[in-house]
């Protein structure tokens, strides 16, 4: 049987959606411009995380894969460091 | 594909340092504010405080084990008189210490043809021990 959320449960949930949307919008500002990039970023939205995954999706060779890979982490690691520390 | 949400799905990319050299995760950890070469040096006296301790609690648990065994057998005195020793001989050969404990005295006296009052108070000895040994184990199940 579902249980109704309680107005907590609800306040929880709503602050969760609205941090995620921050997160995906700072990081589509960062990737701009940068096709790979926004590429990724479009896997990761999918749930594709691993890099043979990411290799199967968009064709890449794995080098290819690893560099767009740690130009993603440097982008993201500074947003999420920023939105931590807030 | 999609079955869980994006923060998770970022964190799990950001957790998968697949590709990434020893290098590129130190710079990544500098750029969170970790000083890696101290971060090392913590996990790395973490691991030998670890391994020292699980090695002293396996001596310090084979030690309490072999003191269990020895107040068990102290506790355990054999009176090495003659009647005492044939109702002990009889006790064990009508099962009254298991049927493990007649079997090997039986063996016991196949062995021997002759059995002096030492050999019967050695055998009985290890007998009781042995019993006394099942009986604690019984207990501890």
């Amino acid at each position: 049987m579902d249980q109704e959320p309680s107005v907590e449960e609800q306040l929880i949930s709503k602050e969760k959606e609205e941090k995620e949307k921050k997160l995906k919008a700072e990081l589509a500002v960062a990737v701009k411009g940068d096709e790979e990039l926004e590429l990724l970023l479009m896997c990761i939205e999918d749930g594709i995380v691993k890099a043979e995954a990411i290799a199967l999706e968009t064709n890449w060779d794995i080098t290819r894969v690893y560099n767009a890979n740690k130009r993603f982490r440097r982008l993201a690691l500074k947003i999420l460091n920023q939105s931590n520390s807030m | 594909m999609k079955n869980k949400d994006f923060t998770t799905s970022l964190y799990d990319f950001m957790a998968d340092t697949e590709g990434l050299t020893k290098e590129d995760i130190i710079s990544e950890l500098e750029v969170s504010g970790v000083d890696a070469k101290s971060l090392g040096k913590k996990i790395s006296k973490l691991v030998n405080r670890c391994s020292e301790d699980r090695r002293l609690a396996w001596r310090i648990n084979a030690k309490q084990k072999r003191a269990e065994i020895e107040d068990l057998f102290k506790s355990n005195k054999v009176t090495p008189s003659f009647t005492n020793l044939k109702q002990k001989m009889l006790d064990i050969l009508s099962g009254g210490y298991g049927i493990e404990a007649s079997s090997y005295a039986e063996a016991y006296f196949r062995k021997k043809g002759e059995l002096s009052e030492d050999d019967i108070a050695s055998l009985i000895k290890d007998l009781e021990n042995l019993n006394l040994l099942e009986e604690n184990g019984n207990k501890k199940e």
